[in-house]
């Protein structure tokens, strides 16, 4: 995994700045592209939408920039709506989340595109830890879901056709103006026919600061946060038939700056930006160029 | 039922002299509450406070982490379930500070408060600042607002109210 040395020198750049916040002070807010083991209390319904756009333009061999003869550029729009509800008691929440999707593939053998539901997840997301004190809160939760084949095959596909399992471990410290989240997922993936996906391992360290104000006094009051997060994910090679198929699988590390405004009670607006750091696939594969997320949340009680 | 069982229960430990209870109108609460890191989950915090009987108005101060609940005009804020409707929210709760207005009397020879639009019930601990009230009082029915610190009761098979008032100061109305 080799990180090049333009790469170290945004990362390092990102880094300071954020150290320097930090020397000031100690987010407020939930991170962006990492979940949160902060719930929203009993009976507490909420709904979360966003835009995806993920950008795949350069084919990349053992992680280095080739010439793709057939020229691809694959554009997919993800809209994710997710939908918590808080059961039972304030630590146990049950979701779902439905992904819309659109998939543009552009090339110089012909243009397809496909747009419809994609796979569709329920998960189950229970409190482990709780250390509350003034201004001050330390979190774990788990969370268990399941990945259902709902979406369509056809190409472009818009799911993968098997039935797959995640399981998530998160845990976030947030103090005054600072939060600090870590999640670990891993991904077990199933077969579709004789394709037998990899599993994988994804991996988000989120540090959020909150921008303005810089002494939150009375609730509701409208703030800015800002957030550096690390998502990565590292796939298994996929079997075909029993076989390893090399151009599958890999490491892929984005670095995502990212900007969110509570404007009030019951909503929040958010985007960011993830740049791949470490861009790995196994074998020749296109690689991510850049994904942008912009979206809001709602809550419903 | 239960107003009887709590008058009984009142009476019963003022005749063995060792407790004080408070029927009174409790015009504002303040709650400390731990965790309040999460300005955007405060929500479900003050939706909640907001559903408590006899609450008019929720504030909640985060940098100090207090959730003030004030009662509506003629009525009584409800205290008894306030810990286990922050533990619901997903927060902590911590002290707890009360404003009660009532009337004092006697029964008993001891010094009661009983208010006709309430049926809460506290046991006062008995401190600096009650024997200073019963003295000012002198036995009389003055209206008086107190500010104390509610505290789980402690008495064994004491079934009148969850909590205890230490009275921290007082006023005579």
């Amino acid at each position: 995994m080799m990180i090049k040395p333009l790469k170290i020198s945004l990362i390092l750049s990102v880094i300071l700045i954020f150290a320097a916040l930090w020397a000031d002070s100690f987010a407020q807010g939930p991170p962006i592209n990492t979940d949160t083991p902060i719930m929203l209390g009993l009976q507490g319904r909420g709904i979360r939408t966003f835009g995806k756009i993920i950008r795949k333009a350069t084919l990349l061999k053992d992680g280095d920039e080739i010439t793709d003869p057939l020229d691809r550029k694959v554009t997919v729009w993800v809209t994710p709506v997710a939908v918590p509800y808080n059961l039972f008691k304030d630590k146990f929440q049950l979701g779902v989340i439905v992904p819309f999707m659109n998939i543009d593939i552009n090339s110089n053998s012909g243009d397809i595109s496909s747009s419809g539901v994609g796979d569709l997840r329920l998960f189950a997301k229970y409190l482990v830890y709780q250390y509350d004190r003034k201004n001050k809160t330390i979190r774990v939760a788990s969370k268990t879901g399941v990945k259902l084949p709902t979406g369509d095959e056809d190409q472009p596909a818009l799911g993968t056709g098997s039935t797959d399992y995640f399981f998530t471990t998160v845990a976030g410290w947030i103090e005054g103006r600072v939060g600090v989240y870590l999640e670990g997922i891993y991904n077990l993936n199933t077969s579709k026919g004789s394709v037998d996906f990899g599993n994988s391992v994804s991996y988000n360290l989120t540090f959020g600061y909150r921008l303005i104000p810089k002494v939150y006094e009375t609730y509701p009051s409208p703030q800015l946060n800002g957030f550096l997060e690390i998502n990565g994910t590292t796939a298994n090679k996929n079997t075909l038939s029993d076989q390893k198929v090399e151009d599958s699988g890999g490491t892929t590390i984005f670095l995502t700056p990212g900007i969110q405004y509570v404007g009030g009670r019951r909503w929040l607006i958010e985007a960011s930006l993830q740049y791949p750091i470490v861009n790995e696939p196994n074998g020749t594969q296109l690689g991510t160029d850049w994904t942008v997320s912009f979206g809001t949340r709602i809550l419903i009680f | 039922m239960k107003n009887i069982i709590i008058f009984l229960a009142g009476i019963l430990l003022l005749s063995l002299g060792i407790l004080s209870p408070i029927q009174a109108q409790v015009e504002k609460v303040e709650i400390r509450v731990d965790g309040l890191a999460c300005p955007f989950c405060a929500y479900g915090l003050e939706k909640k406070l907001k559903k408590i009987e006899g609450v008019e108005k929720v504030q909640i101060n985060v940098k100090d982490g207090i959730a003030t609940l004030r009662s509506k005009k003629g009525k009584s804020v409800e205290v008894e379930n306030l810990e286990s409707v922050v533990k619901d929210a997903g927060f902590t709760p911590r002290e707890i500070t009360t404003t009660v207005v009532g009337k004092v009397g006697q029964s008993n020879g001891t010094l009661v408060f009983s208010a006709t639009d309430s049926d809460v019930v506290f046991i006062i601990n008995d401190n600096d600042e009650f024997q200073k009230l019963s003295s000012a009082l002198k036995g009389s029915e003055k209206p008086v607002r107190i500010t104390g610190r509610l505290a789980h009761d402690t008495q064994q098979g004491h079934q009148t109210h969850p909590y205890t008032l230490t009275i921290e100061k007082f006023e005579v109305i």
